[in-house]
C-alpha cells in the first residue's frame, strides 16, 4: 500500500467562531485524490489548513509527513496551489507572474524565468506570454494560474476548479495535462464541482458533506457502492422474466433484451428473484450491482448523508 | 526542485524587488524619479559657485547645502512615494492575489515588509544618496568644510533619510491597503498628507506640532542642521511621529494581509 501523502486525524476547524471541518480523519494515498462537496461542505477551508493557513482547533494535520501548522513552510515550498479564488498577480506579463510566483518559492530570478518559461511552452502557452495578465482570456488565465503552480517543480499539485469557466476544448486540454503531471507522478489533489472532471483524472475521492467525511475511498468503491439498482443478464432474462419480478413485488428499473436491472434492497427481493430464475429456467450470466457514473453515486452519497442527517 | 522553504530575506526582497520593477514602468515614476536628480545638480551647480566665491573674493554664501538639499528633496520624494506606495496592495486586493501569496512560504509579515521596502529604498536613498555626495563635494571644494564635518552631515542625513522613508512608506502602502482602488488610496494619502497638517497650522499658527510626515520631516531636518537646539524638541517629535507613521502603516498592512491571506 503506498504511504499516505495526506494525513488527516480527527481535525476540526471552525471559522468566526463556526465549525466547519468536524473531526474529520482520511489518509490520503492515491495518485490523484478528489475532493469535492456541495458549496460550503468545508473544501476550501480543509486546502487552507492543508496549506497551514488556517489552524487546527484540534487534531492532527500531515502532508508529505510534515506536521501543520508548524511546518507550513516546508509545505509550501514542496506544493503547487492553483487557487480557484486568486487571480494571477497583477501588473506585469503572463511570464513574469510565473516568473515571480517562482521566485516566492525560494528560486533566483534568472531559474525562476527559465523555468517560467518551461512551464509555459509545457501548456502550450506561445508569444501571449509576453501581453499583460489584464488582458488575458478564461483560458489563458487558467494555464498562466497552472504555470505558475508548476514553476518550482512540486511534489504535490493543489488545484482548485481548475477548470472552471473554461470552454469544452480548453477543458479537454487542461485536464490532459493535468493527467500528464499525474502519471509523471505528482500528486494531486484536485477540488472540483465538476464529477467528469475527477472522473477523468482521480483515482481516489474524499466527499465532504456539511464538514464531515461522507466518503473517502477508490472512485471505484465509490461508483460501485451506491445501493441502486443490480444488473442481471443470461438466457431467459426478458420481458416475460421482469414481469414475473415485479409480480413479487421487485421494483425492476429496466428492461433489456437479454437482461433487466432491478432493484434489491433486502433479502426477499433476491429470494424473488431466484425464485423467478427457477421458474423460467434461466440462465444467468452475469449479475452485479450496475455501475453508477461518479456524479450519480457523489449525489446519492450526498442525499444519504442528508437524510441521516435530517 | 527547489522543495527548501526560502529564507525570509529572499521573499521580502522577491516582493520588494517586483513592486520597484512594476512602479519603474509608469511614466510618472520615472518622470519623478528622474525629477529627483534635479535638487542635486542645481546644489551642487550652486556649491561650485560658492567655491569660486570663496577662493576669489574670499566670500562665503550663508547656507547649508546639504539642509537646503533635504528640504527640497522632500517634496519631491513626497510624490514619487505617492506614485510607488498607492498602487501596491489595492491592486493586489483588485485582484484577489493576497491567498496567492499564502500558498507560498510567504508569511503576512514577509507581505508587509517587502511592500514597504518598495517605498522605503528608493525614498531613502533619494535622500541619502545625493546628500551624502553633496556633502562630500562640500568638504572638497570648499576649504572652510572638514571632512570630518562632511561625515557628521551624512550621518544626519541618513538619519533624516531613513526616518522620512519610513514615514512616507507607512503612510502611502498603509492608505492602499485601506482600499481596493488605486486612485482612492491617492486620495487618501493627499488628504492625510495636508489636511492635519494644514488643521493643526490653522489653529495653532506655525509653532504647532507636526502630524503628517512632511512637516515632521521639515522639523527634523531643521533640528539636525539649522536650528539647532532651540528646536530639539519639535525636531525629535517630528522623528516620533515619522516613524510612528511607519509603525501604523505596519500595522494596518499586516492586519490586512493576515486577513485575507486566507481562503
Amino acid at each position: 500500500m503506498a504511504e499516505a501523502w495526506i494525513e488527516l486525524e480527527n481535525v476540526s476547524v471552525r471559522r468566526s467562531g463556526r465549525p466547519v471541518l468536524v473531526d474529520i480523519s482520511a489518509a490520503m494515498r492515491g495518485k490523484a485524490v478528489g475532493l469535492v462537496g456541495a458549496n460550503g461542505s468545508g473544501k476550501s477551508t480543509l486546502i487552507g489548513t492543508l496549506l497551514g493557513v488556517l489552524r487546527a482547533e484540534s487534531g492532527v494535520v500531515r502532508v508529505l509527513g510534515y506536521r501543520l501548522p508548524e511546518m507550513a513552510m516546508e509545505v509550501r515550498a514542496r506544493a503547487g496551489v492553483m487557487a480557484e479564488q486568486a487571480g494571477i498577480f497583477p501588473g506585469g506579463s503572463g511570464v513574469d507572474a510565473v516568473a515571480f510566483a517562482g521566485m516566492l518559492s525560494g528560486l533566483g530570478r534568472s531559474d525562476a524565468l527559465r523555468r517560467a518559461h518551461r512551464a509555459l511552452d509545457a501548456l502550450a502557452v506561445g508569444e501571449e506570454r509576453y501581453r499583460s495578465t489584464s488582458g488575458f482570456s478564461t483560458g489563458m488565465k487558467q494555464r498562466c494560474k497552472l504555470a505558475m503552480s508548476l514553476v518550482q517543480d512540486p511534489e504535490i499539485l493543489i488545484l482548485d476548479e481548475p477548470t472552471i469557466g473554461l470552454d469544452p476544448p480548453g477543458r479537454v486540454q487542461l485536464l490532459g495535462l493535468i493527467r500528464d503531471l499525474r502519471d509523471q507522478g505528482r500528486r494531486i489533489l484536485m477540488s472540483t464541482h465538476i464529477m467528469a472532471d475527477a472522473e477523468v483524472v482521480c483515482d481516489e475521492m474524499l466527499l465532504l458533506s456539511e464538514g464531515t467525511v461522507a466518503y473517502h475511498g477508490t472512485k471505484q468503491q465509490l461508483t460501485g457502492s451506491t445501493g441502486g439498482p443490480i444488473s442481471a443478464e443470461g438466457y431467459g432474462i426478458d420481458a416475460t422474466f421482469a414481469a414475473l419480478l415485479t409480480s413479487y413485488g421487485v421494483v425492476v428499473t429496466k428492461v433489456r433484451p437479454n437482461g433487466v436491472m432491478f432493484v434489491a434492497n433486502d433479502d426477499s427481493h433476491w429470494r424473488a428473484f431466484w425464485r423467478v430464475v427457477a421458474e423460467r429456467h434461466a440462465e444467468v450470466r452475469s449479475l452485479g450491482p450496475e455501475l453508477a457514473s461518479l456524479e450519480d453515486a457523489v449525489v446519492h452519497m450526498m442525499e444519504g448523508t442528508e437524510h441521516h442527517g435530517t | 526542485m527547489v522543495h527548501k522553504a526560502p529564507t525570509s530575506r529572499h521573499v521580502v526582497s522577491t516582493i520588494a524587488r517586483r513592486e520597484l520593477r512594476l512602479a519603474w514602468q509608469l511614466r510618472l515614476v520615472k518622470i519623478l524619479a528622474l525629477f529627483s536628480i534635479l535638487p542635486v545638480l542645481v546644489i551642487t551647480t550652486v556649491l561650485v559657485g560658492q567655491a569660486w566665491l570663496d577662493k576669489n573674493f574670499s566670500r562665503t554664501l550663508d547656507w547649508d547645502p546639504v539642509y537646503r538639499f533635504l528640504e527640497v528633496q522632500t517634496r519631491v520624494v513626497v510624490l514619487l512615494a505617492l506614485g510607488l506606495g498607492t498602487p501596491s496592495i489595492a491592486r493586489d486586493r483588485h485582484e484577489d492575489v493576497l491567498f496567492l501569496y499564502a500558498t507560498r512560504p510567504v508569511l503576512p509579515w514577509h507581505y508587509t515588509i517587502g511592500k514597504l521596502t518598495s517605498v522605503w529604498a528608493p525614498v531613502a536613498l533619494l535622500l541619502c544618496v545625493p546628500a551624502a555626495v553633496v556633502a562630500l563635494l562640500q568638504a572638497g571644494i570648499l576649504v572652510h568644510v572638514t571632512f570630518a564635518q562632511s561625515g557628521l552631515m551624512i550621518a544626519k542625513a541618513v538619519l533624516v533619510a531613513g526616518a522620512t522613508a519610513t514615514g512616507l512608506a507607512g503612510m502611502t502602502v498603509g492608505c492602499s491597503a485601506v482600499t481596493k482602488q488605486t486612485r482612492w488610496a491617492v486620495v487618501l494619502a493627499i488628504i492625510l498628507l495636508t489636511v492635519p497638517d494644514g488643521l493643526a497650522q490653522g489653529m495653532f499658527g506655525t509653532d504647532a506640532v507636526p502630524v503628517g510626515p512632511v512637516r515632521s520631516s521639515t522639523f527634523l531636518t531643521a533640528f539636525l542642521f539649522n536650528d539647532g537646539k532651540d528646536r530639539a524638541m519639535i525636531g525629535l517629535l517630528g522623528f516620533g511621529v515619522l516613524l510612528a507613521w511607519g509603525l501604523l502603516g505596519y500595522m494596518g498592512i499586516h492586519a490586512r494581509a493576515k486577513k485575507e491571506m486566507i481562503p
